[in-house]
C-alpha cells in the first residue's frame, strides 16, 4: 500500500495530473492491481480517485507519502553512503526495509544520519577506513593514533589507506588476496610485523614492487604471484596483508 | 678436512649452487648435520690443478641471513665460525634482483667474495644480455660467468676465489640510503673496540643490532656493555620513527633497491619473445581444472612404479636372503647360535634390507619430481586441503609415501622447513597403512569375510588411517604444535632437466642413510625380539609350544588383561608383540601359535585354523586388525624418527600415542559391534 502512496507521490511532483496507467507502469503491476489499491487507498482517506479520472492524494495521503518519501530517502542514503550499497540495489532495499523496519527504528537510523552529517569528526578518516575495511583491507593500528590524527595532534602521512594527504578522494587500495589474475599491482604498503613480514620482504615484496596475480590454485588458495622476475606463492593470508594499488596502464 | 683451507658455497636455493659444487667435487662428498642442528650441510675436499687441497663446504639454500630459519643460522655460523678464506655466491642469473640482495648482505661478512653468475645460458634463451664486467665493476668482486650444469666456468670460480684469498681482497661496503647509513655509523661508532668484533665484521655485525637481530645481540652479549644496547635501540626507535617502518625491513628495502638500481644498470632486455616454457607447463599443471587430476595421475605413477616395478627385484632379494639363511642354517649345527644368526640377525636384517630396491625407486623418484620443480606444484595445489588440517602442502607427499612404508615417508619429509610442520607431519604419517600391514589384512580379512566383503573392509582400513592421519595431524597442530605454521610463502622455481649426477647423488645418499641407520638398529632390534621369543625354553619334552613358555609368550599372557576390552586373547597379544619388530611378522606369530608351520601360512591351513579357532571371529578380527593399524610403528620407523627429529622425545611420544590410539580403537570397535550385535 505504501509502496502505491509513494509512486504516485513522486509521479505528482513531476506532472500535474496522476493515471491509473501511470502508476501501473512504474511499480510493474497490473491495472486491476491499481484499480484494487487505489480503492483501499480510498476508503483509507488518503486519495481521491474518481473512475478514469487523475488519482489526488489527500492532505493526510500527501503528508503519509512525504513521510514515506524521507523515511525512504534516509534509508537509501544510509546504504549508499555509509554501507556503500550501489544504488538500484539500494532502492529496492530501501523499500523491502521500509516495510519491515519499525517507526522508532526508523527514527533512529534518521538520528543517527544526521549526526553523522554534523559531527565533527565526520571528516576524520573513520569512514574511509570502514570503507576500506571492506575492500578487504585491515587495520590494525590502534584507535587512539587515528583520534590523534583527527585531533590535529599526529601528522596523518598514510594513517588512512589510501590518503594522500592531499585532499584529494581517497583511492582504495585493496590486499593482494583479492586482486585478479592478470592485473599489474604497485605494493603501496605491507602490514605485520615479524618473521612473516620479514619473510615477505627477503623475498622481495617491498614498497614500489610491481606484482602480479598469475593465477590461483585450483582449490582456491594459495596464490602465484609475479614478482621481480619470478614466481612466489602466497596463502590468501599472507597476500591479504599486501595492500597494492592496480597500474593504469 | 679440518686444517685444509676452506671455500664456502652460498646462495639462494634453486640457483645451482648444488649443481657447481658437485661438479667440482663429484661424488666424494659427505653430508652431515651441523653442529648443534638437524640442517645439513655438505662437505668435501677438492683438488686443485695445481696440487693444493681446498676443503669445500655446501652451505643450505637461503634467502637471507636473518637469524629466523635455522637454515640461515647455519649458513652464517658457518662463515663466522668456520673462518672460510673465500666465499662462492652463486647468483641465478635470470633472477638477478632477488639473488643480488642475498649477495649484499653476504658481502658485508667482510670475507673474500666470488661471485658465480650461474645459469647464464638459461638468461641468454629468455633474451637477456648481462653486462658482466659492469657488474663487477658496481659489484667490486670477481664475477664468473658460469653455467654449472656443463660445468663451464666452475674451474674459473675456483682460481678466482682462491686469488681474492690470497690478496685479502675484502669486498667493499656498498652504501644504503642517507638515513639507514646514518643511523649504521652511528651503531658503528658506539660499538667498542675492534676486541669483541673482527675488523673485517663491524660493518655486519652494526647492520645486524640496527636491525635488531636476536642471534647477533646474544654473541655480542660479552663484549658489549648494556648501555650500548641502549643506545643502539634509540638509534633504532629515531630511524623507525622517522621513516615509519621497523628497521630490518627498512634495510631490506633499501638491499632490494641497491639490488634492483644494479640489475637494471647491467640488464639489457633482448627480444621479448616466446612466453616461457615454465609459464606455459604451469598453465596447464597448476590450472584450475587439470591440477588436481594431474598430481593424482603423477602419485599414481610414482606408487606403480616403486611397489610394481620395485616389486621383483625384491623377491630377488628375498630369494637371495633365503638362500643365504638355507646356507648358514646348513653349515652350522644346531642350537643357539644358529638360531641367533639365521632368525634373529639376517632374518630381522634381511626383512629391511629387501626393501632397498623400492626405497632407491621412491628416492628416485622423489628426486627427480624435486629437481625438475614439480614437487613445488604438487605443494601449490594440495596445499589448501593440507593447511585445512593444520598441515603444510609440502606434508602431502610424504604423507601419501606413507601408505607403502613409513621408513623412506619420515624421511621425505625433510622439505618441510617449519619445524612444528615437519615433527607433526613424522608424527601421523605411521598412520597411514603401510604395506607390510596388507599380509595382516590379507589373512584375516580373507578368513573371515567373504571376498567381496573382505576388498570392502581393507579398504576401510586405509581410509580409517587416512582419517585418523589427518586427525592427529589437527590435533597435534593445535595443542603441542601450536601457533602459526610457516607462512606459506614457496617460490615456484622454472622447471629445469635435471643433471643424472644430481639425481643419483640425492637418491644414493638418501637411500644409504636408509641402509645404514635403520639397518644398525633394525639388527640390534631384531635379536632382542628373537632372544624375548625363544627363551626361555620349555625343559626338554614338555608339550608346551616353546612360544608360549618364551618371554614374548609371558608378556602376552600378562598384556591378556589389558588388551582383553579389545577382545583378544593372549595368543593375538603374542602376535601384536612380535608385530614390534616388524609387522609382517604378526602373520609368522599367528601361525606358530597355531601349530602351524612356516611353510603352510600361504595355504588355507592358517585360514583354518583361526577360523577354527573359538576364541576368534569376525568382530576380533576387525579390532585385531584396526589395532595393527595404528599401533606402535615397527622398530624401523620408530629408529628413523628418532634420527631425523633429533631427540628421543619424538620416537617416545610416537609409540606412547599409537598404543593408546590404538587400545581405544580396537576397544571401540570391539565393545559397539558386541553391543550392536555384530
Amino acid at each position: 500500500m505504501e509502496d502505491y502512496l509513494e509512486a504516485i507521490f513522486r509521479l505528482s511532483e513531476s506532472r500535474r495530473d496522476v493515471r491509473v496507467k501511470q502508476i501501473a507502469e512504474v511499480l510493474g503491476v497490473s491495472l486491476p492491481s491499481v484499480t484494487s489499491a487505489l480503492k483501499t487507498l480510498s476508503e483509507a482517506d488518503l486519495i481521491a480517485h474518481q473512475r478514469y479520472g487523475a488519482v489526488e492524494l489527500t492532505e493526510e495521503g500527501r503528508a503519509r507519502a512525504q513521510a514515506i518519501c524521507s523515511r525512504h530517502g534516509t534509508l537509501v542514503r544510509f546504504l549508499t553512503e555509509i554501507l556503500l550499497v550501489d544504488g538500484d540495489t539500494a532502492d529496492k532495499e530501501a523499500c523491502a526495509m521500509e516495510h519491515s523496519v519499525g517507526q522508532s527504528t526508523l527514527q533512529r537510523l534518521t538520528g543517527f544520519m544526521g549526526a553523522i552529517q554534523r559531527c565533527p569528526r565526520h571528516d576524520a578518516a573513520w569512514l574511509d577506513r570502514l570503507h576500506g575495511r571492506w575492500q578487504g583491507a585491515s587495520c590494525d593500528e590502534p584507535c587512539e593514533a587515528c583520534i590523534l590524527v583527527v585531533d590535529g595532534l599526529l601528522p596523518p602521512e598514510d594513517q588512512c589507506p589510501g590518503s594522500n594527504g592531499n585532499g584529494d578522494s581517497p583511492s582504495f587500495l585493496m590486499p593482494l588476496s583479492r586482486c585478479a589474475p592478470g592485473v599489474q599491482c604497485v605494493i603501496r604498503r605491507v602490514r605485520g610485523h615479524g618473521p612473516t613480514r620479514r619473510r615477505l620482504a627477503d623475498m622481495g615484496i617491498c614498497k614500489g614492487t610491481t606484482v602480479e596475480v598469475q593465477r590461483v590454485a585450483p582449490l582456491g588458495d594459495p596464490l602465484d604471484v609475479k614478482v621481480r622476475g619470478y614466481h612466489l606463492c602466497l596463502r590468501k593470508h599472507e597476500a591479504s596483508s599486501i595492500l597494492v594499488e592496480p597500474v593504469q596502464s | 678436512m679440518r686444517d685444509l683451507p676452506l671455500i664456502a658455497f652460498a646462495g639462494n636455493p634453486n640457483s645451482g649452487k648444488t649443481t657447481l659444487f658437485n661438479s667440482l667435487t663429484g661424488a666424494h662428498q659427505h653430508v652431515s648435520n651441523y653442529p648443534g642442528a638437524t640442517v645439513e650441510v655438505t662437505r668435501a675436499t677438492y683438488r686443485a690443478p695445481d696440487g693444493e687441497e681446498l676443503a669445500l663446504v655446501d652451505l643450505p639454500g637461503t634467502y637471507s641471513l636473518t637469524a629466523y630459519s635455522p637454515e640461515e643460522r647455519v649458513a652464517r655460523k658457518a662463515i663466522i665460525e668456520d673462518g672460510p678464506i673465500a666465499i662462492v655466491c652463486v647468483l641465478d642469473a635470470s633472477n638477478l634482483e632477488r639473488n643480488l640482495y642475498f649477495l649484499t648482505q653476504v658481502l658485508e661478512l667482510g670475507v673474500p667474495t666470488v661471485a658465480a653468475l650461474n645459469m647464464v645460458d638459461e638468461a641468454e634463451r629468455r633474451g637477456l644480455s648481462l653486462d658482466t664486467a659492469r657488474l663487477e665493476k658496481l659489484l667490486g668482486v670477481p664475477v664468473v660467468p658460469t653455467v654449472a650444469r656443463r660445468g663451464e666456468g666452475v674451474a674459473e670460480v675456483i682460481r678466482r676465489a682462491r686469488e681474492s684469498a690470497r690478496d685479502g681482497a675484502r669486498p667493499k661496503p656498498l652504501r644504503f640510503g642517507a638515513h639507514v647509513e646514518s643511523a649504521v655509523g652511528e651503531v658503528l661508532r658506539s660499538l667498542p673496540g675492534t676486541d669483541g668484533v673482527p675488523e673485517a665484521r663491524r660493518r655486519f655485525a652494526a647492520i645486524k643490532l640496527l636491525e635488531g637481530d636476536r642471534d647477533m645481540a646474544t654473541d655480542l652479549a660479552a663484549c658489549v656493555p648494556a648501555s650500548t644496547f641502549g643506545r643502539i635501540a634509540e638509534v633504532r626507535a629515531h630511524l623507525e620513527a622517522h621513516l615509519g617502518d621497523e628497521a630490518e625491513i627498512l634495510v631490506a628495502d633499501e638491499r632490494y633497491g641497491i639490488a634492483s638500481g644494479i640489475a637494471r644498470e647491467v640488464t639489457r632486455e633482448g627480444h621479448r619473445g616466446r612466453v616461457r616454457t615454465t609459464e606455459q607447463i604451469d598453465a596447464v599443471v597448476t590450472n584450475r581444472v587439470l591440477g588436481l587430476p594431474i598430481l593424482v595421475l603423477v602419485m599414481w605413477g610414482l606408487f606403480e612404479c616403486v611397489f610394481h616395478v620395485g616389486a621383483p627385484a625384491m623377491r630377488g632379494l628375498e630369494s637371495v636372503f633365503g638362500w643365504v639363511q638355507g646356507a648358514v642354517g646348513s653349515t652350522l649345527p644346531e642350537g643357539a647360535v644358529r638360531s641367533l644368526l639365521v632368525d634373529g640377525a639376517l632374518g630381522g636384517v634381511g626383512g629391511v634390507l629387501v626393501f632397498l630396491p623400492q626405497v632407491l625407486l621412491l628416492f628416485l623418484g622423489i628426486a627427480l619430481l624435486e629437481d625438475t620443480g614439480y614437487l613445488a606444484r604438487a605443494a601449490f595445489v594440495i596445499d589448501r586441503v593440507m593447511h585445512t588440517f593444520g598441515l603444510h602442502g609440502k606434508s602431502f607427499i610424504p604423507m601419501l609415501l606413507g601408505l607403502g612404508c613409513s621408513v623412506p615417508a619420515v624421511m621425505s619429509a625433510r622439505t618441510l622447513s617449519d619445524p612444528k610442520d615437519r615433527i607433526a607431519t613424522i608424527l601421523v604419517i605411521p598412520l597411514m597403512s603401510c604395506s607390510a600391514r596388507l599380509p595382516v589384512y590379507a589373512l584375516l580379512a580373507g578368513a573371515f569375510f567373504a571376498p567381496d566383503r573382505a576388498a570392502l573392509v581393507v579398504l576401510s582400513l586405509y581410509v580409517l588411517g587416512i582419517l585418523l592421519a589427518v586427525s592427529a595431524a589437527k590435533v597435534f597442530r593445535s595443542t603441542l604444535f601450536r601457533g602459526e605454521s610457516a607462512p606459506f610463502v614457496m617460490e615456484l622455481p622454472p622447471y629445469r632437466a635435471p643433471t643424472a649426477l644430481a639425481l643419483l647423488a640425492h637418491t644414493w645418499e638418501r637411500a644409504w642413510m636408509y641402509v645404514q641407520k635403520a639397518g644398525t638398529t633394525i639388527l640390534a632390534m631384531s635379536l632382542i625380539v628373537w632372544a624375548v621369543s625363544s627363551y626361555p625354553q620349555p625343559p626338554a619334552g614338555s608339550s608346551v609350544p616353546p612360544i608360549e613358555y618364551s618371554l614374548a609368550g609371558r608378556a602376552g599372557r600378562a598384556l591378556e588383561p589389558v588388551l582383553r576390552p579389545c577382545g583378544f586373547d593372549w595368543r593375538l597379544d603374542v602376535a601384536l608383540v612380535s608385530g614390534l619388530a616388524a609387522k609382517e611378522v604378526v602373520v609368522a606369530s599367528l601361525a606358530t601359535i597355531h601349530g602351524v608351520g612356516s611353510d603352510e601360512e600361504d595355504s588355507g591351513t592358517l585360514r583354518d585354523a583361526l577360523r577354527a579357532d573359538r576364541a576368534m571371529s569376525p568382530l576380533i578380527a576387525y579390532a585385531f586388525m584396526v589395532f595393527v593399524l595404528v599401533y606402535i610403528p615397527c622398530v624401523s620407523t620408530v629408529a628413523v624418527v628418532w634420527r631425523e627429529t633429533g631427540h628421543w622425545r619424538w620416537p617416545l611420544l610416537l609409540v606412547c600415542y599409537t598404543t593408546l590410539l590404538a587400545w581405544c580403537c580396537a576397544m571401540a570397535v570391539y565393545q559397539i559391534g558386541t553391543l550392536v550385535g555384530l
